[in-house]
């Protein structure tokens, strides 16, 4: 007898699994810099990152620290900037730089193998930059050239203006890095900032890949645990003491083109809100995947752009809620009129449970797709150590997600969602 | 260097299945290609393959939609348009594999093609056509340049198409058609990789592509474009703060020994701070902010690009003598300086094999240019490429002669 396929019922669902992150080992070198190592993944790879607290909310101006960061690496005491790249690549190794609102950091990624040989390049970054003055005004001039051609880009203007709007060009959350920032830029602030930032107490080193421990602790010690104290200087957050200057409505900027930029949004909360995680799946199901509302609606049912997502995007100290998209001109209108109904609709009416159930599976099966690589476990332990908020509490994101249920998000969006003082920031062509 | 193990095994009606386990974590990996890209487009039609790749996602003959029972599960999708191939990929729990099989094989039997779900892919593809290309700087820089590079090879357009219009008058009819003279199991390859058992992972191939039939492929021999003889050039005029330079150079087909020769050379011009174009042209005599120099990796006899901004303060004639330097230095190259591009390129490549849906995509794409095993051989490849090739390729594949420049100039105010 044949086989008759059912096609028209899927396959039967097993319950997803929570895959609980890995433990990791802290220890210290002799000086005090604590070391988070963990052996993880199956490729022949090790990333060191070495981290310190010195990130964008501490800077006098927009751009020290990614510019400092950057210029880390543009020459040490022992190698120009030319040789020092030329080492790298001999071994096949990267040194980049990352910078958040918290924490600078130096990351090294190189095969296990050249280790001992790398390792000491990333001393020298850290330890001994030298900062020359040509380099540092060539990479000027050449990024001045680079912004005015961002600038011509309607999402680029859309970003400055939301910022701009929602927290005022001054406040750390709001500013710009333009052409007139990036111009008035100088080295000695630059140099005063790594002096300020970057020393030992201020630091602490992560390590994630295939390697030996012990080799790893004692490369480590020899290299770093002569590195020496400065005079602490503890500053705090520049955000603590900046005010917020919010406005809302409409704001147009006239470009020329075929599309236009739009930014829809108002003010959220702090990363440390309880309602952080339930506001991810609220989030999720309006625009935060390809199957969002906004998504079906906009792009799906009508055709106006190839993508628009939003986000609840908190910070350490405040957080804001974003619609954005790139537009046909002619439908500006009736897209933003559309977002405003389907944040009316999750203030008004209770998910149904297909689609919650659809979202929250899609947000824990996601879960395992940022784990995969050491790197991202080393991300991982960074925003851990940082934020001081451990790994266990981050696997409980798992729970809250799988208990919410829909009427927990319709009171959700009806306390976070204010969809009549929206900012508009729309960049494009008025037609 | 740890090699990726697999293995294959061929349905009756021509779907090849490629299998790759890593046990790392619980996830699993589904990647299908399908051997048609827009070098397959009819000249009147071109982009014609890439909106297909949209439709492809509007639901099945048994499946009204296709991302949300994956997304039920856990799964997450997307998918690329090239000029020789479309790739589908997913990845999803492991546990869940059995969704993957059933979604993939109801879109290779048949779509639910309809009117309306046409016209609002024609205008997301469109929408898609101005945010990618029409509304950026410089955005339409390679679309205008590839027709002047290539002068009969469908590679003359890009996958978002030749002009919108082509996207506005495609037909349901030809949806039709393109599907089934090119989305069958006998021109596509599946690779499966993950947490996945080799003998389940047949066995649910079986039961769920098993009865797709083998269909009639609508393949067509593509002209071969002919020798350029001369350099070539063009101006266009945008809405651009800044000149630029766009140039194209032939290079042989990714299958060819030779192919891998150029690659390195865009490598050694400008993969990285101590690159040659790099150095000369933006620290040396700052003549650019910004160049770049990469390789299309196109499956027939294709291109690779040398790009770059004119400095503000500097004029094309001075960019262009500064890159023509650039390109004659070559013939100076070190063994010291090859090894290190070999080392960085070999880094590279055991760094993308960290992820899954890294390793998947690589394999179909190996295939795809006749040869799985590249997966393996391709740093070996490199690893045995020789100064003096090097220097001769360079020779020959950056002549003027072999050239097609676009100048792209801010329109006069």
């Amino acid at each position: 007898m044949q086989y008759i396929l059912d096609r028209n019922t899927p396959p039967l669902a097993s319950p997803l699994n929570n895959i609980k992150l890995p433990t990791y080992q802290k220890s210290h070198l002799s000086n005090g810099i604590p070391v988070y190592t963990l052996t993880y993944g199956s490729a022949e790879v090790v990333q060191v990152q070495m981290v310190f607290k010195a990130g964008s909310s501490l800077q006098s101006k927009v751009g020290i620290a990614t510019y400092m960061a950057s210029h880390m690496q543009e020459g040490t005491q022992s190698y120009s900037s030319l040789q020092l790249a030329q080492k790298l690549d001999e071994f096949g190794a990267w040194i980049e730089h990352e910078v958040g609102e918290s924490y600078l950091s130096l990351n090294l990624t190189t095969l296990s193998t050249h280790i001992a040989q790398t390792l000491p390049l990333l001393h020298e970054v850290v330890c001994a930059p030298s900062f020359p003055e040509h380099e540092f005004d060539q990479m000027k001039a050449r990024n001045l050239q680079k912004l005015k051609v961002n600038a011509q880009k309607t999402s680029y203007q859309a970003r400055r203006d939301f910022g701009h709007y929602m927290y005022g060009a001054a406040h750390p959350y709001g500013r710009h890095l333009g052409e007139e920032e990036l111009a008035s830029l100088s080295l000695e602030s630059i140099k005063a900032y790594h002096h300020q930032y970057i020393y030992p107490e201020n630091s602490f080193i992560i390590v994630v890949g295939q390697f030996d421990q012990a080799e790893m602790m004692k490369e480590l010690n020899e290299l770093f645990s002569s590195y020496t104290a400065r005079s602490v200087t503890k500053e705090t957050s520049r955000v603590l003491t900046a005010s917020i200057k919010s406005q809302n409505g409409r704001r147009y900027k006239e470009m020329e083109g075929l599309q236009a930029t739009i930014r829809l949004g108002h003010l959220g909360f702090r990363r440390s809100h309880p309602d952080y995680y339930p506001m991810q799946v609220v989030n999720t199901i309006l625009g935060g995947y390809f199957g969002s509302r906004l998504m079906k609606n906009i792009r799906e049912e009508k055709g106006y752009t190839y993508g628009i997502y939003s986000g609840w995007i908190s910070y350490k100290y405040s957080g804001v809620f974003v619609v954005q998209g790139d537009i046909g001109n002619k439908y500006i209108e009736d897209t933003i009129s559309e977002v405003k109904k389907e944040i009316h609709r999750l203030m008004e009416e209770p998910v149904p449970a297909n689609e919650l159930e659809l979202v929250k599976n899609y947000l824990l099966g996601k879960n395992i797709n940022q784990r995969e690589t050491p790197f991202q476990l080393a991300d991982l332990i960074r925003f851990s150590v940082v934020n001081d908020i451990s790994f266990t509490e981050i696997d409980q994101k798992f729970d809250i997600i799988q208990g919410i249920k829909a009427d927990e998000i319709l009171a959700l969006a009806q306390k976070h969602f204010k969809p009549t003082q929206l900012l508009e920031v729309v960049c494009g062509k008025r037609l | 260097m740890s090699t990726i193990q697999y293995q294959t095994h061929t349905l009756d009606n021509g779907l090849k299945i490629i299998i790759h386990e890593d046990h790392s974590i619980p996830k699993a990996v589904v990647d299908i290609l399908y051997k048609v890209g827009s070098k397959d487009e009819e000249s009147h039609r071109t982009g014609f393959a890439h909106l297909f790749e949209h439709l492809m996602f509007e639901g099945s003959k048994h499946i009204p939609s296709y991302d949300q029972p994956l997304q039920r599960v856990g799964g997450e999708n997307n998918a690329f348009t090239s000029s020789d191939i479309t790739n589908y990929y997913l990845s999803l729990p492991s546990n869940q594999l059995e969704t993957a099989f059933w979604l993939e094989s109801d879109r290779m039997l048949e779509l639910n093609f309809s009117q309306e779900k046409l016209d609002i892919q024609k205008r997301v593809v469109i929408e898609e056509f101005k945010q990618r290309y029409l509304n950026q700087p410089y955005g339409d820089a390679h679309l205008q340049l590839r027709n002047l590079h290539f002068q009969i090879h469908p590679y003359k357009w890009a996958t978002i198409g030749k002009e919108i219009s082509h996207i506005e008058e495609a037909s349901l009819e030809e949806v039709k058609d393109f599907f089934f003279g090119y989305y069958a199991p006998n021109n596509a390859t599946m690779v499966v990789a993950g947490d996945v058992e080799p003998d389940k992972v047949i066995q649910l191939a079986q039961k769920w592509f098993g009865a797709i039939p083998r269909r009639n492929l609508k393949k067509h021999a593509l002209p071969q474009e002919p020798t350029q003889k001369e350099a070539r050039s063009m101006t266009v005029y945008g809405e651009v703060p800044f000149e630029a330079v766009y140039k194209m150079y032939h290079v042989p087909a990714h299958s060819d020994r030779k192919y891998y020769i150029t690659d390195i050379i865009t490598d050694l011009l400008s993969n990285g701070k101590s690159s040659r174009l790099f150095q000369q042209m933006v620290i040396q005599k700052q003549v650019t902010p910004q160049v770049n120099a990469f390789s299309w990796g196109m499956h027939h006899p294709g291109a690779i690009s040398i790009d770059g901004r004119v400095a503000q303060t500097k004029t094309i004639d001075i960019y262009e003598e500064a890159l023509q330097e650039a390109l004659d230095s070559l013939q100076a190259l070190t063994e010291d300086e090859l090894n290190r591009i070999k080392n960085k390129l070999e880094a590279t490549f055991v760094m993308q094999k960290t992820t899954i849906l890294n390793k998947a995509m690589g394999l179909a794409m190996c295939d795809s240019l006749g040869d799985i095993d590249l997966i393996n051989k391709t740093p070996e490849i490199y690893h045995s490429i020789g100064l003096g090739e090097v220097k001769e390729a360079a020779t020959t594949y950056l002549a003027p002669e072999n050239c097609s420049t676009l100048y792209y100039l801010p329109k006069e105010k």
